[in-house]
Parts: structure tokens; sequence; C-alpha cells
């Protein structure tokens, strides 16, 4: 039997201490997609991805994988103070190879984890305390750890939030290179750098308010989602777009 | 020769089982940032103590019981009344002081336990003190060293760790019940005003020269032993008393690393 889609979210809603935070929310994510979801803070962006990702449950509706099993990575929103553990790159990257209690890393995690390292650039890393990275160094090494699994889906929150532009046009040229083995959700605030590049966009506050390619008509989906006219500028050549 | 005399080999070797137990306790209790609650399980213990007397019992053998009850009784109400944390944390802090205060007012002649319980004193150590902490380390070490990643992950990142299965409400009750166990039988070292500096210190120095925990745990075992047996020596010599003698060393020691540190 075969699936086209990773995802189905049916009727998706979550309420906080009485106050709606996600409300009737639809969409499947197929196999080798990019989706891009934007919308205001507050908008429920982050919920839906915990709800996704398993940690908070929903209030109702359901959210169903094409396997019960599917190996979920995950980029979490960065918090300042957050990753200053003693830990190497490398043991921070083996860590996500966990597979239960009393279970050691075995050989085959030893090579996943270096063949991960290899993939994204990062050798010269490997020792290095966490704490250490730059921005864009941390952000690739938390990407490294999201994919360290090979997983079906992969979920990013607001990466590029804090790297310097050079190291958000990288970030953004691995993610298409992922596209080719996972399906990708990546959450931003950043349209510049992606309204142009990716496809699909869902625009979420609340509820769903758009879903698809917003450059058919950006100025009137932007309008709706943020309530006043936004000027989009293209990072790369800093165009209104 | 004074290595002679019991006392003092049954306080060297408390010092030895205490400073091992510190620093598996202390490094998780620095690295997952929860200084301040493992401070105000300590406080909350010298209510127990304070019942312990009052109920002329075992003091330390109360305060056990008496601190998971008391500690877990107020965190749920905390969560039940929306009370953030560190509001929950100060009022365990004070609550479990004052309890202790009124229940020794109660009985005459022990306010001299007070200032044992409070700041500690390592010669005042007998042989059942020396079996409790032999005990509480014993379990310490099989439990942290057993799940040494589970406790890695929960530190490093709660939420990731959720993700890749970890039972995170289940490691968190454990590590909060070995604080809780570790801070009672160390109290009568350390005492419950000083027991958090033990705890602290070592791991806060070594954490910035090592990225292996198991480093960091046997590193923080030979610094507790130095600043153990140093303020001992001092306590000895200036007649001092022993549990701010070696907190003096210590926190000396760690301003002198981030002297050298900053150079």
């Amino acid at each position: 039997m075969s699936f086209n889609y990773i995802l189905k979210i049916k009727n998706l809603g979550y309420i906080l201490n009485g106050i709606v935070i996600l409300e009737n929310i639809n969409f499947t994510i197929e196999e080798n997609e990019l989706v891009s979801i934007i919308g205001p803070n507050g908008g429920g962006k982050t919920t839906l991805l915990k709800l996704i990702l398993g940690i908070n449950k929903p209030t109702t509706g359901t959210i169903e994988f094409y396997d019960k099993n599917i190996s979920i990575g995950y980029l979490p929103q960065r918090k300042t103070d957050a990753f200053d553990f003693p830990i190497s790159v490398y043991d921070f990257i083996l860590l996500a190879r966990y597979r239960g209690i009393f279970k050691n890393f075995t050989n085959d995690d030893l090579r996943k984890t270096g063949e991960t390292i290899i993939k994204l650039g990062i050798e010269k890393l490997l020792k290095k305390r966490l704490s250490n990275l730059s921005g864009g160094e941390l952000q690739k090494v938390l990407l490294a750890r999201a994919i360290v699994n090979d997983p079906k889906l992969l979920i990013l929150d607001e990466p590029t939030s804090f790297i310097d532009i050079k190291s958000q046009n990288e970030f953004y040229n691995l993610l298409f290179e992922l596209k080719e083995k996972m399906s990708i959700i990546l959450v931003t605030h950043d349209l510049g750098a992606i309204s142009t590049k990716i496809k699909r966009i869902i625009c979420l506050n609340k509820n769903i308010n758009f879903d698809g390619d917003i450059n058919k008509n950006r100025d009137l989906v932007m309008n709706n989602l943020y309530g006043y006219d936004v000027n989009i500028i293209d990072h790369t050549d800093h165009k209104k777009l | 020769m004074i290595f002679e005399y019991k006392f003092v080999q049954l306080s060297l070797l408390s010092l030895i089982l205490y400073s091992l137990l510190a620093a598996i306790i202390g490094t998780f209790v620095v690295l997952r940032k929860t200084t301040y609650i493992s401070g105000g399980i300590s406080h909350a213990a010298f209510g127990g103590l304070g019942l312990g007397v009052f109920l002329s019992l075992n003091p330390i053998l109360v305060a056990i019981p008496f601190t998971l009850i008391f500690t877990s009784m107020m965190f749920y109400l905390g969560k039940k009344f929306k009370i953030e944390n560190d509001s929950t944390v100060s009022i365990i802090w004070s609550l479990g002081m004052s309890l202790g205060i009124i229940l020794l007012n109660f009985k005459k002649g022990y306010t001299g336990y007070m200032l044992g319980y409070l700041f500690g004193n390592v010669l005042s150590i007998n042989t059942f003190d020396i079996l409790l902490l032999s005990v509480v380390l014993v379990f310490t070490v099989i439990i942290f060293f057993l799940f040494i990643k589970e406790f890695i992950f929960i530190s490093l990142d709660p939420e990731y760790a959720k993700i890749v299965g970890i039972n995170y409400n289940i490691f968190d009750t454990v590590f909060y019940l070995f604080v809780t166990l570790g801070t009672v039988v160390m109290i009568k070292i350390s005492g419950v005003i000083v027991n958090i500096i033990f705890l602290t210190i070592a791991p806060l120095i070594t954490k910035n020269l090592f990225t292996k925990i198991y480093k960091i745990i046997f590193f923080n075992f030979l610094l507790n032993v130095f600043f153990s047996l140093t303020g001992l020596f001092i306590s000895y010599k200036l007649d001092f008393p022993s549990g701010p003698s070696i907190v003096l060393v210590s926190i000396a020691t760690f301003i002198i690393f981030k002297i050298f540190k900053n150079l």
C-alpha cells in the first residue's frame, strides 16, 4: 500500500486556558513537499508544530501520519540562553540517535552522525562547544541534529531568525537539497527569502486564511493575514516584489 | 595525631562520600539551572528537622519524608492555583524555615541544634549518618549512571527529550527525588543554608572546562574533596565552624578561577 501524503490534519483545534489558539485547521502535506507557514506572532504557528510533534495534544480534530512510526526531525525556535550546555557538537548530534532506555549507541549511530556532519560541511566544528558557535554555525548543527535520523518529515521553526543574510541563503539552499529526500514544514517570518522560492505557503492566524501560491495575489493575501499592506523585499537583489 | 580520633576519621570519610554525592547531584542541579529550586528544597528540610526534634525522633529520618511530601504538595498547590514556580519556591523556602524554627522553639534547650542544622557541623557525624549517606550515594550512583543519557537529554533540551520519546515527567520527578534525598543527608555536614553552595560551585567551574559529563562529575568530585579538606583544615586551625569554612574555600577558588579565566 502506498501513500502520497505524509501528514493529514483534519478539523484541528487547540484551546489553552479557555483561549482559542487554533481552530478548524485542515491541510495535507505530501511526500517531498516544502511548505512554509507564515503568520503574525501569536497566530498559533509554534503551537501547530508542537501538536504535530506530539508535545501537546489537540483539543479537537486529528493529526494523521502515513506511518505511525514516522521519523520526524525538528529544528526548534531559538531562545537566547538555550544551548549553553557543556557538550561538543558531535555528542549533541549523536544524542539525537537516542533509541530508548538501556540502549547504547551503535556503530550505525556513529556512522550516521559522521555522514550527517559531512553532508552539512560542519566537520571543523566537531569538537567545539555548542555555546562557542556563531549563529549560522549553530543553525547548521541544529539542522544536523534534526536530519540525523533521516526523517520523512522535517519541521523547522523560524530557523533563520538569528543568522545573517549570507548564512540564510546557504541555509535555504540546503533545505532545497533536503527536500529531495523528505517533506519539510518551514515556519518563518522571512517572507522576502521564501515567497519567490516556495510555491505553497500556508497563512495562519488562529485559522488558515490562505493555502497555496501567494505570488498570484500577494498584496491581498498579506493584507488579509496581517491587516495592513506589507512590502516584501527579496534579500538577494533588494527589489520590492 | 589528630587522625587517631574516631570522630575525625568519620568526618573525613563523610566528606569523601559527600563530595561524590554533591558532584553527581550538583552537576545536574547546575546544568538544569535549578539551583533556586534546590535551595528551596534544602530550606524546606528545616521544617522536617524541627518536626523530628519536636517528636524526639531522628531529625534526618523525619526530614526525608517531610521534605518529599511538603515540597510535592506545595508544587501541586502552586500549579493548581497558577502560581509561578519561583514564587512557589519562595513560599516553600520561608515556610519550611518558619515551621522548623517554631517547632524547635517548643523544645527547650534545642537552640544549639538550630545552628548545627543551619550551617552544618562535620565533626558531629556519627556511624549512622555515614550509613545513611552511603545508602543514598549508592542509589544516586546507580540511578544517574544507568540513566545518564536521559538525564543529559532532559537537562540539555527538555522539549527534544520529549520528542525522542523520553518520559520527561518521570525523569524530572526522579531528579527532584534525588535532590531532596541528597540535600537532606548532607545537612549535617553543610547545613540547610550553605548546602546549595556545595552543590553549585564545583560544577560552575568544571562546566566551563569540559564537554563530557563523566569528566565534569569526576573533577567536581576532586574539587569538592579539595574544598572540604582545605575547609576542614582551616576550621581546625582557626577554630572556625566547618561548614562556612568549606564555603569560603570553595567561593575563593571560584573567584580565582574566574579571574584567571578572564585574563
